[in-house]
Formats: structure tokens, C-alpha cells, sequence
């Protein structure tokens, strides 16, 4: 295995093997009060996973409820929920209920779970290693950012239990000034997770900038830490114009204050402009990352170099930049004017080009491969057909005659949906199993992992396609009950939900069962040629005990298959060896 | 442009003058979504399926980049995306540039109904309009944000309150001539047609509208806010408009408030079977009538014809303990004789004696006719045919409530009827 020397452009150095000092892993050691208080990078990514999948577990169950409600055009369902009066149900309580469920399956799926997914449970773990760096550049603010993280998601969870935030997740004014729930609440939390995400974005634009080590240029960064710089340079210049917002709104509701009320004298559509302003650049926090891990997933499994690697990092840029001169596509219906709308829909569909390259690039990439459908591939490849569907259903979305129509209707539901979970979501557990060896240095079980991918897959199109059926047909978002007409479709679709929540906790159920059966992960399990693949699995708690050699992150070449197929490992070109010989020691 | 069947059968046909600028670019974008998904997913699917990992399979080593290649797929997607934006522009100017002649109606949304002014001053819970003439909608809202989305039409503008927006369409089909069954499919569902249970929309208008829904989330009753838009011919829309006009034309006091109970959105919150709804919904319009009943500062009050016809006009004046101030005003939009149908249905559910309406002539009957000459020629007569009928279903009710009723009726009807002078 190790000299397969037959293939006509490729030929595998016969040179040294590179062998990784193991230390203490990062994950033994140290009582709980190591871990709450550790600035070690990777514990604090390994924090932020727990967080962000309870959060989506909450969520997902939520997202169920909402589902069976929808099975049927009446409000049934949540009458099981809510006290009724007399012999009758409250059909008013359970409406109320199901507003509730929507409003808070929303909040915490994009507050809680799809913003920080990547960036911070993914990216914290993978972006020092990646760059080689021991550490972010500020452990401490790291930290600080994960604890607002949690007095975050405490506020929210004291309006859920509260329940009557039924304001939707976008708390449009004048309803949620009015409305008796628990918004401040709901917004505090908003806002102070919003603390938490412009920490992490300062903490890795300062890392970019600053810690990496000699030999790492620019561009010879992985495409990850390029869509993660964009992605913080958007949490960064963004969220404080959220975090104002929420406080105005605050203020206005605890005090009184007329800026978008309009008893107030206020101006609800500004509300929608500021609310926007960050909102719409926090869907590209949400997909920028995700493609960033599709970028480091597709080149591994193909083991072929990514096509067109500048491209896809100024197009990271690109989308970042443009991302925050599009808001205003969410009011076209608003009675904003009409030239602004001409303007707002002429800057989106710029958006779709930078996107619209990255997919290519990523087809490119497979060609001529040797594909490997290990499940994170599986995740990606799923990730490209779904991402290409939310991508073009965008031009229904941007274009302004068709918008109109289709505006607030389920459409939009399907499309952000397949922007946003068979995008981010997809791309999230692919980075998931990607990387699962190196954080918790277990192996899963490649068949049911894939499995859970299919069932994923299938019970996301036939969740969401119908939903697209739905929008062209005229059923509005947010409803409760529906006209009988849609019954089918909706009934597909809650069918589909239930696959895929099957095909969630399968996957769910593959890798924790990893954790206490799994077979050891070797250092490098995939062949990858990014840095945090050359710490041992899991990594020591500086990750690198010498700082690495640098080479491209995506050429495989001086990876050679173990023939005892525990995993790859990498060989010394014979012309590094000689240009170099001062290193090698150093590396033993 | 003929669209595909399997499209028409998703995209339901349009009927408005502007519906084909939505259908032809849905098609094209369609088209050009469909081209390049299958270009992808095929190439990707190939690629999956030729390069697969297997024995023997090697990867091959191939340019890293491009720039013709990268080039030319950037600028074919931006060319296209630059053609999309312009065809959707020049839909999107055809329908805001309302024609100078277009028929003017207000909307007034509300949580959870919808109000429809005419210019002759009727008002209606759905939309009624002509067909063949462009209608020019100005919508606002008493409380929070509403959108009104007319499907069929492919028109759809939010209903800001604190200032007025606008939209317009024009019918290119007569409600009644609407022959696909997926534009009135409630009538082969009569059980579910309201889907929680509360009629919003008349049965004649059920059957033969298009659906009227609001888009933009606004609370708890939310998805009740269906209603219909009811497009007539020229002769028809002059019919209807006669009868919407006297609210007397339409039956006993007791059936125009019932009618009005669950056309107005009253159904949303009250119940009409002595269930209250604490919270989100209401006291029930059974079981209270001259109750004294507790308000929120602590204060009580009979809850009485006063009572009831302050908290239709102010309901914020006084809120009974334990309900929320949700509910809203109804000034301007109900008239007193609708007033007076809503009263007398109330003290129907609760077996109090009801009044019949109070004869236009003598006192009024001058002003009748000085009003306007369509509803005085056909306006006084018809009422009174409707209630002679009525008084030989329940004559004991007349007898006895006529005295106090004409009094009533006489205190309310002055105002009314100045209001309608104007």
C-alpha cells in the first residue's frame, strides 16, 4: 500500500514516516471546574457543541410539535396542550400555543443553534489547529464569550418556560411592543448573545491576523479559516446594529418610548430596516462557515486539490461585503418605495453570483477524483443538491414580480429551510464526522453514520420540496390552521419531517455510541493535509508540541493509506527531506 | 406564453390583469432553475459514480484552476441574473403604476378581520369589486402589521398602521364564472370550510370568492384572517352595493347581528355559548347580559345595551378582570343600525327580549329620501317587507318591545343618519 508508485502522475515518495508526539489528550484531566473555566480553544468548542445541540434538540422537538399541528387544517393538536374551557376546546389557547411553538422553535434554531453551530462549536475547535496556533488570540475573552453564550440561552429558556413569546422570531414591531409576552426577556437574551458572537468574530479576526505561524500565508490558509474570517468580520460589524435594535425595542416595550410604534408615533418599517441590517448578513454567518466546510470536506474525499481555491476565498469576501447591502428584500411588500425596492432587488441577486462559483468550483473539485463516501461526504455531497435547490429558488425571491407573490408565504419557509438547514445543518454534521476523530479521537460507525445521512437527505426534500407547492399555491406562513386544500402537501411534508428526525437521531445515536464503543481514531483518519490533522487525536492541550511544516492544506500526495487501514499517514517527499534535513529531527 | 401542464397545475391560473407578469417569469425562472439544477446534480451524480474510490481507481492530477473556466461561469450566471432582475422589474412597474381611474377602496385590518370601505360608504368583510376595472386598494391598520394577499390576483402590500399604503388590481374574472374547482374547493368541504370553527366570510361568498388571506404574522388568530374577494360584473357590483348599504335590507336585527357576530371578527374571542375565554379571548356574549360585572381598576357596571355599545366603540375603556385590552375599536366601522343588530343579538343569546328595527319613516323617513336617490328608491322598501316577515316568526317579541324600542332606536338613529348625510 505504501509504494503504489503505478499511477501515471502520481507517484508516493518511499520517504520517512512522520511520526506525532502523543501527550495528555485536551478532554482527560481536571474536574468540571477545568472545563468551565479552561481557555484551552478546544474545550470551549467542545462546550459550545453541547450547548448548540441542546439548543437543537429543543428546537427540533419544537419544529415536530409545529409539524403534527399542521397534519390536519384545524387546530387540534395543541388543544392537547392547553387548558380547555368547558366541554369545548380552546381553540384560542392552542392557536396561542402553536405561535408559541413556531415563535420559539425560530428563535432558537437561528439565536441558538444555526448562528453559533460553525463558527463558534466548529470554528473554535478547528481554527487555531488549522492555522497552527496554540491557542485564539485572546483565551479569555473566548471564554467570556461562551459564558455570555449560556446567560444567553438562560433568558431565552426563561421565556420559554414563561411560554407567550409568540411574537415570531423576528419580533416585528408594533406586535411585539403589544403583545403580553415575554419579549424583553426573549430580546435580553438576543442581545446578549449578541456579546457572545461579536466576541468570538473579534477573537478570530484577531487570530487570523496575528498568530499565524511562519510559512502560513494567506493563501495558504484552508478555505475554512478564509469563510470563518469573513464570517467574523460579519459578526463583528453587524451584530452591534442587532444589539441596538433589541434594545430599542426593549426600551420602547419597558418604557414607552415612540420610535416604532406607531401610537407612539414611531415607524415599524424602520424597525424592519434595522432588525434586517444585521439579519440578513447573519443568514451569510450562518452559510458562509458551512460553505467553508464543504470547501475542507469535498477536497479530502475526492483526494483531489480544490478547484479554484482563490476564487472561493474572495468569494467568501465577496458574499460577506454584498451580504450587508441586500436587506431590504425582506420589505418589498413593506410600502417602502419603489425605487428602493428596484435598488434592493438589483444588489440580491448580486449575492447569487459569488455563490453561484462556489458550487462550480465544488463540482470542478470532483473531477477525476477517487470519491470516498464516507459520511461526511455523504453530508456534502447532499449539501451541494440541496444548497443548489435553496440557491436558485432565490431567483423567485430576488426577482420583483415574482416576490410579490410569494412573499410570506411558504415558499419562503422552503427556501430558507434549504438555505438555511439543508445548507448549514447539512454542512454542520458533515463538519461534524469530519472532525469527530480529531475531537474525541473515536471512530464511528461508517454504515449507520451513512445511513442517518440518506434518511437525512431524503426526509429533508420530502419535509421541505412540498412546502414550495405550497408557497406557488398561495398558503401563508404561519398559520395555524390552513384551507382543506393543502391538506396533502402539508401531510407529506409533516411525514417528512418525521424521517428526518428519525435520520437525526440516528446519527445522533452513531456517534455517541462512538464515544464509549468506537474504535481509537488514528491522527489522521481521512488523509487530510490541513494542520489539525498532524496533531495526535485527540489533540494535547497545546496542539502542537513543534510548530508543523506548512505546504498546501489540500494536497494529498505525501499521504499514504496505512495498509492496516488505521487511517493515513504522511511521508516525507524525498526532495523535502533533502531540502530540509534540520527538521526532521525536530519532528521525532 | 402557454405554460407547461405540470406548472399549471402548481401555479394555479392568475386573474388579474397583471397575473401573467408573476406566471410568465415563475415559468421562465422556472426554466432556467430547472436547467441549471439538472446541469449540477447530473454532472455531480456522473462525477459521483464514474470517480468512485473502487480497486485500482486512482485520482488523476488536474489544473488547480482556471480562469477562462471561472470566468466564464461567473459571468453566464450574472448575465442571466441581470435579465431575471430586468423581467421582474418590468412587472413589478406594471403593477404599482395604479391607473388614474381606478375604482377606490379603503381597508382597514385589524386583529383578526378585515374592513372594506367603499366610496358610497358601505362596508363589507370581504372584498367586493368589479370586474374588469381597476380597483385601487389604500390599506392601513388599527393595531399591528397585516398583509393582504389575494393569491388569484398575485397581489400582496402590508397594512401598516400609522400610514397608508397602496395597491391596485384589475378582475379579469366574475367570481361566479370561476369554473376550477381549486379556487372554490370549501364548497365540497362545508364542514371544514372555517377551519377553526368560526365563520369569517358569508356562505354565498364562500363558494364563490377568492381566497383573501393576511400574510403578515399578526397574532394569535392569525390564520382566521381568510376572507374573500368577491368579483361581480358591472350589474352585480351595483346590486350588491345597494343591498350593502342598508344593513336593513338583510334581515331581523337578530340575523344582521348574527351575521355581523361572525363576519366581523367577534368570533375570534367570543363565544356564543357561555364559554369565556380568559386571556387571549373574551368574555362570552351569553350569560353576562345584566350581570354586574368587575373591571379591571377594581370599579363594576352593569353589563348592559350602554356597556355593550361603549366597549364596540372604545373597548378600552373598561376592561372586565381578567381579560386582556386586546380588543379593537370598531368606531367608523359599523354603523348604528349594525350597532343595534349586534345589541339586539346579544340580548337574543341571553332570552332577553329583542326589538325590531325602528321604522324609517315618520321622523326620518324625510331624511331617507333626501339622502341619496339609489338607497331611497329601493332602501325603505325592502326593510319592511323583510320585517313584516319577521314578526309573524316571533310575534310575541314586537308586541311587548316595540315602546321602548322606538326610543331606543330613535337616540341612536339621529347620529346615524347624519353620519350617512355625509
Amino acid at each position: 500500500m505504501i509504494a503504489q508508485t503505478d499511477g501515471a502522475n502520481f507517484n508516493v515518495p518511499s520517504g520517512t514516516r512522520i511520526e506525532n508526539p502523543q501527550g495528555p489528550s485536551y478532554l482527560t484531566g481536571g474536574g468540571i471546574m477545568s472545563w468551565v473555566f479552561t481557555l484551552d480553544h478546544k474545550r470551549i468548542g467542545v462546550m459550545y457543541l453541547v450547548g448548540v445541540l441542546t439548543a437543537f434538540l429543543l428546537g427540533g422537538v419544537l419544529a415536530l410539535l409545529v409539524r403534527t399541528e399542521l397534519l390536519t387544517p384545524q387546530v387540534d393538536f395543541f388543544t392537547n396542550f392547553v387548558e380547555s374551557t368547558g366541554d369545548e376546546p380552546n381553540i384560542a389557547a392552542a392557536k396561542d400555543a402553536y405561535n408559541v411553538a413556531f415563535t420559539l422553535h425560530g428563535a432558537v434554531m437561528v439565536f441558538l443553534f444555526i448562528i453559533p453551530s460553525i463558527p463558534a462549536a466548529i470554528g473554535n475547535f478547528c481554527l487555531p489547529m488549522m492555522l497552527g496556533a496554540k491557542d485564539v488570540a485572546f483565551p479569555r475573552l473566548n471564554l467570556a464569550s461562551f459564558h455570555l453564550w449560556v446567560v444567553g440561552a438562560c433568558f431565552f429558556l426563561a421565556a420559554l418556560l414563561t411560554t407567550g413569546l409568540d411574537t415570531g422570531w423576528t419580533f416585528y414591531t408594533p406586535y411585539s411592543t403589544t403583545t403580553s409576552g415575554p419579549v424583553i426577556a426573549a430580546t435580553l437574551g438576543v442581545f446578549i448573545l449578541g456579546f457572545s458572537s461579536i466576541f468570538t468574530g473579534i477573537n478570530f479576526v484577531v487570530t487570523v491576523n496575528t498568530m499565524r505561524p511562519k510559512g502560513m500565508t494567506w493563501f495558504r490558509m484552508p478555505l475554512l479559516l478564509w469563510s470563518l474570517y469573513a464570517t467574523a468580520i460579519i459578526q463583528v460589524l453587524a451584530t452591534p446594529v442587532l444589539a441596538i435594535t433589541v434594545l430599542l425595542l426593549t426600551v420602547e416595550k419597558a418604557v414607552g418610548i415612540g420610535i416604532f410604534d406607531p401610537a407612539l408615533g414611531g415607524d415599524p418599517v424602520l424597525y424592519q430596516h434595522f432588525f434586517w441590517f444585521y439579519s440578513h448578513p447573519a443568514v451569510y454567518i450562518m452559510i458562509l462557515p458551512a460553505m467553508g466546510v464543504i470547501s475542507e470536506v469535498i477536497p479530502v474525499y475526492s483526494r483531489k486539490h480544490i478547484f479554484g481555491y482563490r476564487f472561493i476565498a474572495y468569494s467568501s469576501i465577496a458574499i460577506a461585503l454584498l451580504g450587508f447591502l441586500v436587506w431590504g428584500h425582506h420589505m418589498f411588500t413593506s410600502g417602502q418605495s419603489n425605487l428602493t425596492t428596484v435598488i434592493f432587488s438589483f444588489l440580491t441577486f448580486s449575492v447569487s453570483i459569488p455563490s453561484a462559483i462556489k458550487v462550480f468550483n465544488w463540482l470542478a473539485t470532483l473531477y477525476k477524483g477517487n470519491i470516498h463516501y464516507n459520511a461526511a461526504m455523504t453530508y456534502a455531497l447532499a449539501f451541494m443538491f440541496l444548497f443548489t435547490i435553496g440557491g436558485l429558488t432565490g431567483l423567485y425571491l430576488g426577482s420583483l414580480a415574482t416576490v410579490i407573490h410569494l412573499h410570506d408565504t411558504y415558499f419562503v419557509v422552503s427556501h430558507f429551510h434549504y438555505v438555511m438547514m439543508g445548507g448549514t445543518l447539512v454542512a454542520f454534521l458533515a463538519a461534524l464526522h469530519h472532525w469527530w476523530p480529531k475531537m474525541f479521537g473515536k471512530m464511528y460507525n461508517e454504515l449507520w453514520a451513512n445511513i442517518a445521512a440518506l434518511m437525512v437527505f431524503v426526509g429533508f426534500n420530502v419535509t421541505f420540496f412540498p412546502q414550495f407547492i405550497l408557497g406557488t399555491q398561495g398558503m401563508p406562513r404561519r398559520y395555524a390552521s390552513y384551507k382543506p386544500e393543502f391538506e396533502g402537501l402539508h401531510q407529506l411534508s409533516t411525514f417528512g419531517s418525521y424521517l428526518l428526525g428519525a435520520g437525526l437521531t440516528l446519527a445522533a445515536l452513531v456517534l455517541v455510541h462512538s464515544l464509549f464503543r468506537g474504535r481509537k481514531a488514528p491522527d489522521n483518519p481521512w488523509g487530510a493535509a490541513t494542520l489539525e490533522w498532524k496533531c495526535c487525536s485527540p489533540p494535547t492541550h497545546h496542539n502542537f508540541e513543534v510548530n508543523p511544516l506548512m505546504g498546501s492544506p489540500y494536497v494529498y500526495d505525501n499521504f499514504v493509506e496505512d495498509p492496516n487501514g488505521d487511517g493515513y499517514y504522511e511521508v516525507l517527499p524525498d526532495f523535502k527531506r533533502e531540502a530540509a534535513p534540520a527538521e526532521q529531527p525536530a519532528q521525532t | 406564453m402557454t405554460s407547461p401542464a405540470l406548472l399549471a397545475d402548481w401555479f394555479r391560473p392568475g386573474a388579474s390583469t397583471t397575473a401573467h407578469y408573476v406566471d410568465n417569469l415563475f415559468y421562465v425562472i422556472s426554466v432556467i432553475c430547472v436547467f441549471f439544477f439538472v446541469l449540477i446534480i447530473a454532472m455531480m451524480a456522473w462525477f459521483m459514480w464514474k470517480y468512485r474510490a473502487r480497486p485500482g481507481h486512482r485520482e488523476e492530477h488536474t489544473a488547480h484552476h482556471n480562469n477562462a473556466l471561472e470566468i466564464t461561469w461567473s459571468v453566464i450566471p450574472l448575465i442571466l441574473a441581470i435579465w431575471i432582475f430586468f423581467q421582474g422589474f418590468v412587472g413589478y412597474v406594471a403593477m404599482r403604476n395604479t391607473p388614474q381611474d381606478a375604482y377606490e377602496i379603503e381597508v382597514i385590518a385589524q386583529k383578526w378581520s378585515w374592513s372594506f370601505v367603499y366610496p358610497t360608504g358601505a362596508i363589507s368583510p370581504e372584498l367586493h369589486v368589479p370586474k374588469d376595472q381597476p380597483v385601487k386598494l389604500i390599506l392601513s391598520s388599527r393595531d399591528v402589521i397585516h398583509s393582504l394577499y389575494i393569491p388569484a390576483f398575485r397581489v400582496k402590500m402590508d397594512c401598516v398602521p400609522g400610514r397608508y399604503n397602496e395597491m391596485w388590481f384589475e378582475a379579469t374574472t366574475a367570481s361566479d364564472e370561476v369554473k376550477d374547482p381549486t379556487w372554490d374547493n370549501d364548497q365540497n368541504n362545508p364542514e371544514l370550510k372555517y377551519t377553526d370553527g368560526s365563520a369569517t366570510y358569508d356562505e354565498a361568498a364562500a363558494t364563490e370568492g377568492y381566497d383573501l388571506f393576511c400574510t403578515e404574522y399578526c397574532g394569535t388568530s392569525h390564520s382566521s384572517m381568510i376572507t374573500k374577494c368577491i368579483v361581480h360584473d358591472e350589474a352585480g357590483f351595483q346590486e350588491w352595493m345597494k343591498k350593502a348599504m342598508d344593513p336593513r335590507s338583510q334581515g331581523t336585527p337578530v340575523e344582521v347581528g348574527k351575521q355581523l357576530y361572525n363576519r366581523r371578527g367577534c368570533a375570534q374571542c367570543h363565544t356564543i355559548d357561555g364559554t369565556d375565554r380568559p386571556g387571549p379571548g373574551g368574555p362570552s356574549f351569553k350569560g353576562h347580559y345584566g350581570e354586574t360585572v368587575t373591571f379591571k381598576d377594581g370599579s363594576t357596571g352593569k353589563m348592559d345595551d350602554n356597556y355593550i355599545r361603549e366597549s364596540i366603540l372604545n373597548p378600552q375603556a373598561k376592561i372586565r378582570q381578567g381579560y386582556n385590552p386586546i380588543m379593537p375599536t370598531f368606531q367608523g366601522q359599523l354603523n348604528e343600525d349594525e350597532i343595534f343588530a349586534l345589541r339586539q343579538y346579544i340580548r337574543s343569546l341571553n332570552d332577553e327580549e329583542v326589538n325590531d328595527w325602528a321604522p324609517k319613516e315618520g321622523e326620518e323617513g324625510e331624511e331617507a329620501e333626501g339622502e341619496s336617490e339609489e338607497a331611497s328608491a329601493d332602501g325603505p322598501a325592502t326593510p319592511q317587507e323583510e320585517s313584516a316577515g319577521d314578526a309573524e316568526d316571533d310575534d310575541e317579541a314586537p308586541a311587548t318591545a316595540e315602546q321602548p324600542a322606538t326610543t331606543d332606536e330613535a337616540d341612536n338613529a339621529d347620529p346615524e343618519e347624519t353620519e350617512s348625510d355625509d
